[in-house]
């Protein structure tokens, strides 16, 4: 740059500085190329997953890939929150204390996952309408963001559908066997009769 | 590479230190001046009397020269002082040294010495600063001892400067790119010496007479403002009486854990948004508590000229004085700005430069779209589903607003209570509104995050030109990586749009934050301002890339008008009429 005494300065004649046929400064030879959201640095790691019907205020989504629909039997033990998954060799022996559901993997607005365990058809058509309600409700949630909520008056829940365009939920990558042994992993799984939930539940420790 | 010093591409470099005195907002009164030629070592030695007599520099001059600075603003107003006409390039080691180890928290003065320092060149740094910094501000006459002595202080710099180019390069060897980034930086280092030359047009009676009459002024101030507060006692603020107020109005207030109430400058901004029965009273405490007048720093000549503090921000933006500089103190004080008779003042600025950044960078093209649109508050509201397709800012101007608190809010990382409080919207709906920022931009917050994790990780984070940021140690704090790009960006384009309006003879008068200041005669004003409006365009396009522009703003102010900020109006009016009473 030639800085000029009357106020002012004149270009020099330096290339780099000369304007092209458009009448602008080609800045290119100063340029880095940051134009690119580049490789993410750092991603977010699951280690927790719950197991659990959504909160009543909670607007959800379900998976709607088979494979992340899991038919199993749960067992819930007092003062645990964290539901254990029985195998079916031994779930005959807890029978009374075992529920069947289809684990379906869900998703909230913050994109928060969880199991969502849901009442399976019952193939004699002799159904709770509380179940029935529950099923239709998480099968909903398929295509559309709802929540759950309970009406004691009527003896069933009741879907509230959102309303205006919400987003399609991000999913994560994690394959459903992943987000199965996040959620129970090896202290939520029972797979014999030594294990310490059934004790509990018998008596014996 | 460039490993050394010895290989720069350029047919000379030159050190070279200015020594001079003069009060601030003068132009300096040049002292004496040393050279050294870094690739045959020699010294050149010139006293005041030397400098006046000549017509060009005593050394060769052109592109192919590289003049090596600490801190080259000062040496080019040293140079326009002597009116030499130079063509050189400038590699500035301050620019580079705060480049090189910016958020490095080992570094502590940027200083010539701090810099010497780092690098483990202490057997370079000079002594008797203090002393021979008096001697030479107090202007003279100095005995032949005392001149040599000076010289040879001024010569203790000079000789410095070779040896810590040396080494930044050695320790970093410099790309080509690296050198072209630190020779753009010298380049905008030119600029800033030129407008600390060229300085603001000032209102030089108004402010004598406003500096004669102030603590009147001041007086009358808190008796009117605090008719309706009734906080002040014989001149003081007092924390009782303004507890008592609040608790009269209703008003809830931010507490220290000690209990006492909060009286901090944000505390009083942030609830004079909530409560605007509050802003007359934080305005007059920034007036009373801020504001010093006669530390303005305005020459004889009524120009306010100062240092305007370049790359001192993290972010790279410049960090003038905020006594010394007009636009750094309480908002009316810029009513103090005012062209000369003939003359014309043009304030320009981007618009929404910041979201234009963040689209650009990020290439996020649905928040692009927001921007070009001319109004990305209620492009966010119909893309995200809030205002219907066609809402204006006539039609849905609420919507709008709680947008825009939303939009410009998330580039800092802004809370949904944050939101709540600046839009004035209940938390639960500035949760969601960030939320729906979030779906929306979803390529800008995946862009967003990763700097965050970047920055958080010790990356380093880079502009386009190459200014950077690297924090390994110490305390960090996530959103000052989430912001810096758009920020870092946005001093990069002012820095090259400063670069071209001055190249071009654009008589620039000073930077502020995200728009330019200049000045012409009244029949060039709207000529100047179109010439200005290019190199700010053409700026932005430098960095956005891709044939992407902001958007620039003008408002001119022709003699006898002066500047006037609009949030500043209302208090300039008071203080005027309080200005007239006072003089009778």
């Amino acid at each position: 740059m030639a800085l000029r005494q009357d106020g002012g300065a004149v270009m020099s004649s330096n290339d780099d500085k000369k304007q092209s046929s458009t009448g602008k400064t080609d800045f290119s030879k100063f340029r880095l190329s940051t134009n690119s959201p580049g490789m993410p640095v750092a991603q977010k790691v699951l280690i927790h997953v719950p197991v659990g019907k959504p909160g009543k205020q909670k607007f959800v989504r379900v998976h709607p890939a088979e494979k992340y629909h899991f038919g199993c039997a749960l067992l819930k033990v007092e003062d645990d929150d964290r539901p254990y998954l029985i195998s079916p060799d031994i779930a005959h022996t807890v029978a009374q204390d075992i529920k069947q559901v289809i684990l379906k993997l869900g998703i909230d607005r913050q994109g928060n996952i969880f199991l969502w365990p849901v009442p399976p058809r019952q193939e004699d058509g002799n159904e709770n309408i509380w179940n029935q309600s529950h099923r239709e409700i998480a099968e909903l949630a398929e295509t559309f963001w709802v929540r759950l909520a309970s009406n004691r008056a009527i003896g069933s829940y009741e879907p509230f559908k959102a309303q205006g365009e919400i987003p399609e939920p991000t999913w994560p990558d994690h394959s459903f066997e992943e987000i199965l042994e996040i959620a129970f992993g090896s202290s939520h799984v029972i797979k014999d009769r030594e294990h310490p939930a059934l004790l509990k539940l018998w008596g014996i420790e | 590479m460039y490993k050394e010093v010895a290989v720069l591409p350029f047919r000379k470099i030159y050190g070279l230190d200015f020594e001079y005195s003069g009060a601030d907002g003068e132009i300096p009164n040049i002292v004496c001046m040393v050279a050294q030629d870094l690739w045959s070592g020699d010294i050149s030695r010139y006293w005041q009397d030397d400098l006046s007599a000549m017509t060009s520099p005593p050394f060769e001059t052109g592109e192919d020269i590289a003049l090596v600075t600490y801190f080259a603003p000062a040496e080019i107003q040293s140079i326009l002082a002597l009116s030499w006409d130079i063509d050189v390039s400038i590699i500035d080691l301050f620019a580079e040294f705060r480049c090189a180890t910016n958020g490095d928290p080992r570094v502590g003065k940027k200083s010539l010495i701090g810099a010497l320092r780092f690098f483990g060149l202490d057997h370079l740094i000079p002594d008797e600063k203090d002393a021979m910094r008096d001697l030479i501000l107090s202007g003279g006459p100095w005995s032949k001892d005392q001149e040599t002595a000076v010289l040879d202080y001024c010569q203790q710099d000079v000789i410095a400067l070779g040896p810590l180019l040396g080494a930044m390069i050695n320790r970093n060897p410099w790309t080509e790119l690296r050198l072209n980034q630190a020779l753009l930086r010298g380049r905008y280092m030119q600029a800033v010496g030129f407008m600390q030359h060229y300085g603001i047009p000032i209102d030089l009676r108004l402010l004598d007479s406003l500096n004669a009459n102030w603590d009147a002024i001041k007086t009358r101030l808190i008796t009117t403002i605090d008719e309706q507060y009734d906080v002040y006692v014989e001149g003081s603020f007092k924390e009782a009486l303004f507890e008592s107020y609040l608790a009269r109005e209703g008003i809830p207030w931010p507490r220290l854990n000690s209990g006492r109430l909060s009286l901090d400058r944000n505390t009083f901004s942030d609830r004079s948004k909530r409560y605007p029965i509050v802003k007359p009273l934080h305005e007059l405490r920034k007036t009373l508590g801020e504001l010093k007048l006669n530390k303005l720093a305005v020459g004889r000549d009524g120009r306010n000229r100062t240092l305007l503090s370049p790359f001192a921000a993290k972010t790279g933006r410049n960090q003038p004085s905020t006594n010394r500089f007009v636009f750094g103190p309480a908002k009316w004080i810029r009513g103090l700005i005012k062209p000369g008779e003939g003359m014309a003042l043009a304030y320009c600025d981007w618009s929404s430069q910041e979201i234009a950044i963040a689209a650009a960078l990020s290439q996020d093209n649905l928040l692009w779209d927001a921007y070009e649109s001319g109004d990305p508050y209620i492009a966010f509201a119909i893309q995200a589903g809030i205002a219907p397709p066609g809402a204006t800012k006539e039609t849905h101007k609420d919507i709008r607003n709680r947008c825009k608190s939303v939009v410009l809010g998330t580039n800092y990382g802004m809370t949904s209570y944050g939101v709540a409080q600046s839009a004035k919207i209940h938390k639960l709906e500035a949760k969601l509104l960030l939320q729906k920022h979030r779906e929306t931009y979803r390529t800008f917050w995946a862009w967003a995050d990763n700097n965050k994790d970047r920055g958080l990780l010790g990356l380093k984070l880079e502009t386009c030109f190459g200014w950077a940021i690297q924090v390994e140690a110490g305390e960090v704090k996530a959103n000052t990586f989430l912001n810096w790009p758009m920020q870092a960006h946005g001093a990069e384009m002012m820095r090259i749009a400063c670069i071209l309006a001055v190249e071009r003879g654009i008589n620039l008068c000073a930077p502020i934050h995200d728009a330019l200041l200049i000045e012409a005669s009244i029949d060039q004003i709207d000529a100047e301002v179109a010439r200005l409006k290019a190199c700010m365009s053409e700026a932005s396009e430098a960095v956005l890339g891709d044939g992407r522009a902001c958007r620039v703003d003008a408002s001119i102010v022709r003699y006898p008008g002066r500047f006037m900020d609009e949030d500043g109006q209302a208090m300039w009016d008071q203080i005027m009429g309080l200005l007239a009473e006072t003089e009778g």
